[in-house]
């Protein structure tokens, strides 16, 4: 490796370091806000329930509590934090890691099909991506619970397979639906960004060369464009991963598959936790997920720095 | 070898908010001509005249919109694509740009043992050796097979372009424009290159240019387009020597001559060539022709033989009548 080199990688560690930093600022700090603060509306006039001082103050110890490590060790329903984070955690990361599978493996043949403009049902085609990046997350998730419970009530099974529970997080065949759920939006955003760069490559000189060697479109598509197909699903990956991420609390939430997602929400509307803990816990999760995010986020623009032609030349 | 009857292409405009059919480019309008085994037909005119597109539209790389196509007497036009796929063997392209017409990703092995497997021109264990073969046709090494595209210059990039296309033994190839995008010290060497590979394959070239003295140097005949029609074809010295279509002679005193004693009267067309989407009525040069008479503004001349040329201009049609 090169002095260079080794100069732009320092570089780039440095940056997304003090990113990170800031980012864990910002989220420690507005997370030690207390969770019942509030603003009522009195006589036309707003006032906070509580002064600027104590919310300061809250903050505060907020980041002392991450400092000292306390936070880990804050006792919630007989679980340490830390307990309860790992148990968690685990269940998140199942379901957007196999969401995310399911996303590449579905995405990128639907964006091929797609990608057949001349076809006569190439609008239909179309709006199969475009309607699930168009319409809000939250319902095209209840669709998928409405049709998970109508397949359960009615014992039906496809091919055999099922019908799976559609409630909880015992097994991993619970985990099927909410894979389902937050696979739905990046499958159709990783099919748009497949069918574009076919429907880009279709125009360059050396696919009509391909052409005019007799390659098939199937040959053209594996030997010509797979390559330039995966740069262009590897640089919408942080927009994937963002589109997972803000999914999760949702598919958790309808689907009671408790992950960090879940928990989130838990701790911030239940009266079974003292409102201390809560908060803990709440800062705690929020931090993690976005450490988790910011990590993903990193591993897939260093990929694509180190495998796409154009960033390397660039 | 190659016959091409009434070749029609239109282009649909769409507006692009509706989609709505908005008009009509008529790249290629009515476009016949024969190229014959080892023969080279030069096709010359504007940007916009529709060179390229004939050329496309005889290896179906564009759909036909009208018009017959006859590869060796057999009609190829209107057979299926995937009968046409086997028949790629025999029709080949070399593109304009060497830098994009290589697939980046691909080393140049790869690149020419594709031709090869799909139309299963050699053995698989051959593959290698044939690949060395074409390198070395080219003026390449064997090793430069390993290579990617990005590590060769323009004029190694368009040898390769060539072995490519010659990798399935074709017996015609289109040139778009092969040389137009090099330097000129490289240029002659492509122009040689290709003119030593058709002596020795017997290869039919259908060789695409706008620059006249490569169209001298490489072509038996020559037709000239204008708005994708060809308005006068025949012998190369013919045309060179006395061209007779008004346009043909605008183009040929364009030309600069390599003696500088040498004096030509520069012909100097006005106006732009008119947009392909505007149906001029009469002879679709008529705007911009120095010779214009009323007839061409409502009347489209025909194509017709004058001595051993054809021609398309009202003006030799009166003399042809007076005779």
């Amino acid at each position: 490796m090169t002095f260079q080199a080794i100069k732009v990688v320092t570089k780039k560690v440095f940056q997304n370091l003090l990113m990170l930093s800031l980012i864990l600022v910002i989220v420690i700090g507005l997370t030690g806000i207390p969770t019942d603060f509030d603003i009522h509306s009195y006589n036309g006039d707003y006032k906070a329930n509580m002064s600027m001082e104590s919310i300061m103050e809250s903050i505060k110890n907020n980041f002392k509590i991450f400092v000292s490590g306390e936070a880990f060790n804050v006792k919630i329903q007989g679980q340490t934090t830390l307990e309860l984070l790992t148990k968690t955690a685990r269940k998140s990361s199942a379901i957007l890691f196999f969401g995310a599978i399911l996303a590449v493996v579905v995405g990128i043949p639907k964006g091929i099909i797609d990608s057949r403009k001349k076809d006569s049902s190439g609008t239909i085609k179309l709006l199969q991506s475009l309607i699930p990046l168009s319409v809000p997350d939250i319902l095209t998730i209840t669709l998928v619970q409405l049709l998970a419970i109508y397949l359960s009530k009615n014992e039906i099974s496809i091919f055999g397979i099922g019908p799976f529970p559609f409630f909880g997080d015992e097994t991993f065949s619970h985990a099927i639906y909410p894979i389902i759920s937050i696979s739905i939006l990046p499958a159709a955003y990783i099919a748009r960004l497949t069918a574009n760069e076919i429907e880009e490559s279709f125009t360059k000189s050396y696919i009509l060369a391909a052409r005019g060697k007799g390659c098939s479109r199937f040959q053209i598509i594996k030997n010509h464009m797979m390559k330039g197909i995966f740069y262009s699903v590897l640089s919408g990956f942080p927009t994937v991963i963002g589109i997972m991420f803000s999914s999760l609390i949702i598919v958790e939430m309808l689907f009671n598959f408790r992950g960090i997602g879940f928990y989130l929400i838990y701790f911030y509307t239940t009266q079974l936790i003292p409102p201390y803990e809560a908060g803990v816990g709440f800062s705690l999760f929020i931090v993690v997920l976005a450490l988790f995010y910011y990590l993903i986020f990193m591993i897939f623009n260093g990929l694509k720095e180190i495998l796409m032609p154009q960033s390397k030349s660039s | 070898m190659i016959e091409v009857k009434d070749l029609k292409k239109q282009f649909l405009i769409k507006s692009k908010v509706l989609g709505l059919d908005k008009g009509v480019v008529n790249a290629v309008n009515g476009v016949d001509f024969k190229i014959e085994k080892g023969e080279t037909l030069g096709l010359v005119g504007e940007s916009g005249s529709g060179k390229s597109t004939t050329g496309r539209l005889i290896l179906r790389l564009l759909e036909p919109t009208s018009g017959k196509i006859y590869l060796e007497g057999r009609d190829i036009s209107t057979i299926s694509n995937s009968e046409f796929r086997k028949l790629r063997k025999d029709l080949q392209i070399v593109f304009q740009n060497p830098y994009s017409a290589l697939d980046y990703k691909m080393t140049i092995e790869d690149i020419l043992i594709q031709p090869l497997q799909i139309h299963k021109i050699v053995k698989p264990l051959e593959y290698k050796k044939e690949v060395g073969r074409l390198l070395e046709m080219v003026g390449l090494s064997k090793q430069d097979g390993k290579k990617f595209p990005h590590e060769f210059s323009g004029g190694q990039r368009q040898r390769i372009s060539i072995a490519r296309a010659l990798a399935t033994r074709p017996k015609f190839v289109v040139c778009d424009e092969p040389v137009s995008a090099l330097d000129v010290s490289v240029q002659s060497q492509i122009l040689n290159l290709t003119m030593d590979l058709q002596d020795e394959f017997g290869l039919s070239y259908l060789f695409i240019a706008h620059d006249l003295s490569v169209i001298q140097h490489v072509s038996d005949r020559v037709a000239v387009m204008y708005l994708g029609k060809i308005v006068e074809k025949g012998g190369v010295d013919e045309i060179f020597t006395s061209p007779k279509h008004p346009y043909t002679k605008a183009l040929m005193s364009a030309s600069p001559l390599p003696d500088p004693g040498r004096k030509q009267e520069r012909i100097r067309l006005e106006g732009e060539i008119p947009s392909a989407m505007e149906a001029l009525g009469g002879c679709s040069f008529h705007n911009r022709c120095p010779n214009k008479m009323a007839k061409c503004e409502t009347h489209e001349p025909k194509l017709i033989e004058l001595g051993d040329r054809l021609i398309s201009c009202h003006l030799y049609e009166e003399k042809e009548g007076l005779r």
